[in-house]
This record gives C-alpha cells, structure tokens and sequence, in this order.
C-alpha cells in the first residue's frame, strides 16, 4: 500500500471511499471502465462516474484532484 | 210424366242455348257456382239433369246440391234458363282459408313472417299489415310489425280471416364484456348486452342470469380454450375465450441484493429484493427492536426497492430485519421477514474491490468512491 494513499484514504475517510481495484485480476471491471494504465483514479458519485484521471500524484494534488471532482470546497 | 216433361225442357233448351248466340256478359262467381248444381266445376248437361230430377220442388236455402239455382225456393223453368245460359263455363272453386304459421294467438317478433296456406291458389288478396306475397296455395306476410296486439285481417276473393298475434321486438345481440379471444380467469364472469331483454337464455357453461338488457355469465369456467355458446328465443352468439386456472402461489423472493442471514452488509447501499411476480404491500426495514429505520420503498413490478435517507443511516455490524408482507394479483399472500447483519464501517483503509463486488462497494454505496486502479508486482 503507497502510503499517499493510505494517508489520504483515512485522512477523508469521512468525505469518500477509497478502493482499489488490480487489473491483473478483475479484468472485466477494468475493461469495462476502459482503464488504460496505472494509475487510474475513477471517481464515483450515487453509482455515477463524476470525473477521472491518471498518473502518480502528490497527495496535496490528489487531495485536490479528487475534490475538484466532487466540488468540495475544503475550505468550507 | 215429371221426367218426361223435364227431359223435354232439357232437349229445348239445349237446343236452345246450342243454336242460340247469346251476348257473352260479366257474370260473377256466386251465379256460377249456384249453375253448377252438382259442384264438378263446370255447367254442363249434368247440372241440368240434376236440377230436372228436383223441378216443381220446394228445396231448402242450405240443401246440398241445391237445384234452386236462383234461389227463389223452388225448382221451376227460371232455374232451367239460368243453367242453359252458362252451359260449357268453367267455375273456379272458391277457395278457402286453411292454415297459417305461426298460428293466430301466438307470440312472433316484429321481424317474423307469417305463412297462410290455402286449399288453392286465392285471388285478390290484401291484409291489413304488412306485405302480401302470394305462391300458389301460400301467401307470405311480412312484416316488420309493430311491437304489442296486431288483429290482422286478411281478405281475399273468396272470403276474410283474421287472426291475432302479440308482436314482441327482435331481441339482438350487442356486445360482450369481456372481449373475446381474451384471458380470464375459471370464475370470471361475462356480461352480454343485447337491445331488448332477451328470453330464453341458454349457455353451454357457466350459469347465466337476466337483468334487463343484460346477462351476466358466471363461471366456473373449465381451464383451457372455452367456446361459449349463448342461446335466446331471438339467436345463437359463440364466445371464445381462453381460462385460465386460479392462481393459488403465493410470491416468492427469487433474488435481491440481500438475502435472509446475509453479513457484512454495506450499511450505506440501497437494498433490492426480487419476487417471483408483481407485488404490492409493506416492505420496512427495521431494527431487531422492532423499530421503523425509515428507508424509502418503492415497488416496481416484482421488484422492491429499500432507498436509504439521510440522517437514517444503518449502524455497521448490527442486525436489522426487513419485514415482507405483500400479496400478489390473486391476492396470494407471502408474509416473510429477511434478517441480516451490516458491515463494519468504513476505517479509512482503501476497499480492495473485484469485479464481484464492484456494484456493492463502489456503485451502491452512498459515500463518494474513490478507485484506484493498480497492477500488482
């Protein structure tokens, strides 16, 4: 487990969920989501696909990524 | 010496009238068949003999033959004349009325006709409703006739008669309830509407019962094709239908997204239950104390769906109890609680998902999701 994502995982474990997924293994969902490459965060909301992107990223900028996304103004 | 003098005044006026050119006038039917004094159709040499064997008599009016030709009351010369005047002429039998069918005093629809048959062909005939068509020793009346008491006079050459009938209206068929060639169940019921009440009615199955323009047919109705006859005084109408057998299953729970004694139950994902037909009833999520949670149920065909709300949430690792009561169509009831226990709550720790249980964890879960995708090794 990377630790950005552990850190970030349980830092807004109350704002969202963070799952994995090993496209070696669970092949029908990776192609289903048409995933390319690794990394690959698919960001859900209510069953819906809200937004996605690729690439190893700081956790400042995941953080900011996956908020952006969701339109959550951390600031609030 | 009476059959000699006859015999005498038969040659002479045979004679007579052989010699004789007599002009040819119009002479009715009555005077005809009074010449004919022994009723052969024709006037000829008999009718005198017959009348000469009774001459000088007195004969009584309703005497058969009667040779008092002019009716007068005796038999004298004035009859002679009068049968050597029409000798050799043919004389038309009067005809008489024999029967009619339906005969008189019956019920007939105001479409109906009657047959009036005659021992010959009648002349001249008229009647007082409807429309004559003579054929021969028949004449055929039709109507339509005018519903209630018809006293209907029939006149010919030869004579009148009348007879009475009660005039009812043609009793029609209408429509049927439900459509043919449609579903229904073993005790269903049909219902016939015809423009008049209708009499006499008869069903192959089922039983039916009259109130006024209508009949209503009630079953038990044998599973499978059904050909319905229906019979009244006016017609025949054929049904067809297919019956089905009663429903006696109850519903059952043919799949979901929980089942009885599931565990680790996201406490945050909708709940679906799958019945084995349309559904309708209660479906509550409750605590094992029996409590309300307050979920959203939506029924949609066989499906059932429990929507969380918010500020409801399930606690992880608890056991709740949906309670199922519902019926379906027939009103087969299925009462049956499904008891199961949700998961631990979310620690922060990322969800290692599979493409089993992607839909629970990611898809249903009410917390946005976050996935990851990475390659192992």
């Amino acid at each position: 487990m990377k630790p950005v994502v552990t850190a970030v995982a349980l830092e807004y474990r109350d704002t969202f969920t963070f799952a994995k997924l090993d496209v070696n293994t669970e092949p029908q969902k990776t192609g289903e989501y048409h995933i390319r490459g690794t990394p690959t965060y698919i960001v859900f909301r209510d069953g819906e696909i809200a937004g996605a992107f690729s690439g190893a990223l700081p956790s400042n900028v995941l953080v900011e990524r996956i908020l952006g996304i969701l339109e959550i103004d951390e600031t609030e | 010496m009476k059959t000699l003098t006859c015999s005498l005044l038969i040659l002479s006026l045979a004679l007579l009238v052989s010699t004789a050119s007599y002009a040819q006038e119009e002479t009715d039917i009555e005077t005809l068949r009074a010449a004919d004094v022994n009723s052969d159709g024709i006037i000829n040499i008999l009718d005198l003999v017959l009348l000469a064997s009774h001459f000088g008599e007195t004969v009584a009016e309703a005497q058969t033959p009667n040779p008092d030709v002019n009716g007068d009351g005796s038999v004298n010369i004035l009859d002679l004349v009068r049968v050597a005047n029409h000798l050799g002429e043919t004389v038309r039998p009067p005809v008489a009325f024999v029967s009619a069918d339906p005969e008189s005093d019956v019920e007939i629809t105001t479409n109906d006709s009657i047959t009036l048959t005659f021992d010959n062909p009648p002349a001249d005939v008229t009647v007082s409703t409807g429309f004559a068509i003579t054929d021969g020793n028949s004449v055929a009346i039709t109507g339509p006739f005018t519903p209630g008491d018809l006293e209907l006079t029939i006149t010919w050459a030869d004579g009148t008669e009348t007879l009475s009938y009660t005039i009812r209206p043609l009793v029609a068929f209408v429509s049927i309830a439900p459509a043919i060639d449609t579903e229904m169940t073993v005790d269903g019921s049909i219902i016939a509407t015809f423009d008049n009440p209708p009499a006499d009615v008869t069903v192959s199955e089922g039983t039916a019962s009259i109130d006024g323009n209508s009949v209503t047919i009630e079953g038990p109705f044998t599973p499978g094709a059904l050909e319905l006859t229906m019979t009244w005084k006016d017609g025949t109408e054929i049904f067809t239908y297919t019956v089905t057998a009663p429903d006696t299953e109850a519903p059952s729970i043919t799949g979901g997204t929980v089942s009885d004694g599931d565990t680790d139950v996201n406490p945050s994902a909708a709940i679906e239950i799958e019945f084995s037909e349309e559904v309708r009833g209660l479906v509550t999520l409750r605590t094992e104390a029996d409590d309300n949670v307050g979920w959203i149920t939506t029924f949609d065909g066989n499906k059932v769906m429990l929507t969380p709300v918010a500020g409801k949430e399930l606690d992880p690792e608890t056991r709740y109890v949906i309670t199922v009561k519902v019926k379906d169509a027939a009103d087969n009831r299925t009462d049956i609680n499904i008891t199961f226990t949700t998961g631990s709550a979310y620690d922060g720790i990322p969800i290692e998902v599979t493409d089993a249980n992607f839909d629970t964890v990611v898809i249903e879960s009410k917390l946005p999701v976050v996935v990851e995708s990475y390659k192992d090794g």
